[in-house]
């Protein structure tokens, strides 16, 4: 993995207060010039509203010239992905490391 | 089969995981409801969406007015309802999520009709209703896509 890229590790329910707090967070490592991997693992629900908060941040991402992948999704997360279509837009890995390995390479 | 489950909870956000436990604790491992961990998954996010609704815009789900969820199983599917006091809305007048436009908000509606086989509303005298039909894949060959 490249200097430049940041492990967030997010946890718990990724809803409502906790998922805005979320966003701005990540938008200020991106704001501050780093790539961000968001390790999904301990995240035990995420709703639209969730998802919505990173979908505002992967569009930060894209201003910023920065990347923004996940990584260890648990079953709501690619179910809710699948059910609004957005699996397509982010960069998913089944885990950190192949995360690490691709944001290294540039592969995503 | 035709067993009829309620449960309420007051209408905080956070307390609507006990709505979505419950429905997990009543299928999962069930000889008679065949719901695989997938199809449990996209349930629990359809009761979530539909559940934030009542908070968010029907101007019911306080403690004095609690979020209330009926879950009916008959032989061949799941009929979930959602009551509330509020204005209700209809789902065919809510627009489809354009994923290219990266919308933030707005998958609500959409995630209820891509996970069930049907979503109809009604007026009752206990107010607004969201009626969710999930088939059973044994029951009818395949369930929502």
């Amino acid at each position: 993995m490249n200097d430049s890229s940041h492990v967030c590790r997010a946890e718990g329910q990724l809803i409502g207060d906790a998922a805005r707090r979320l966003k701005d967070e990540l938008k200020e490592i991106l704001s501050g010039g780093q790539d961000v991997l968001l390790d999904l693992a301990g995240v035990t629900f995420t709703d639209s509203e969730g998802l919505g908060a990173l979908v505002s941040v992967f569009r930060s991402a894209g201003i910023e010239g920065r990347r923004f992948v996940l990584c260890a999704p648990r079953s709501n997360f690619t179910a809710l992905l699948k059910l609004t279509r957005l699996q397509r837009v982010f960069d998913v890995y089944p885990d950190v490391d192949s995360a690490r390995q691709a944001l290294g390479e540039g592969v995503c | 089969m035709s067993d009829r489950f309620e449960v309420r909870v007051p209408g905080r956000t956070r307390h609507l995981g006990v709505i979505r436990q419950f429905f997990r604790m009543l299928v999962e491992d069930s000889d008679e409801i065949p719901f695989d961990e997938d199809e449990i998954s996209e349930i629990q996010l359809v009761l979530q969406e539909a559940c934030m609704n009542v908070i968010r815009h029907s101007g019911g789900g306080s403690y004095l007015d609690p979020v209330r969820v009926v879950f009916q199983f008959e032989t061949d599917r799941m009929v979930v309802e959602v009551y509330d006091r509020g204005q209700g809305f209809d789902p065919e007048s809510i627009p489809v999520p354009d994923a290219d436009a990266l919308q933030e908000g707005g998958y609500g509606v959409f995630i209820m009709k891509q996970a069930m086989d049907r979503v109809e509303t009604r007026r009752d005298r206990d107010g607004f209703v969201l009626s969710l039909t999930r088939m059973f894949k044994t029951a009818a060959g395949s369930g929502a896509q």
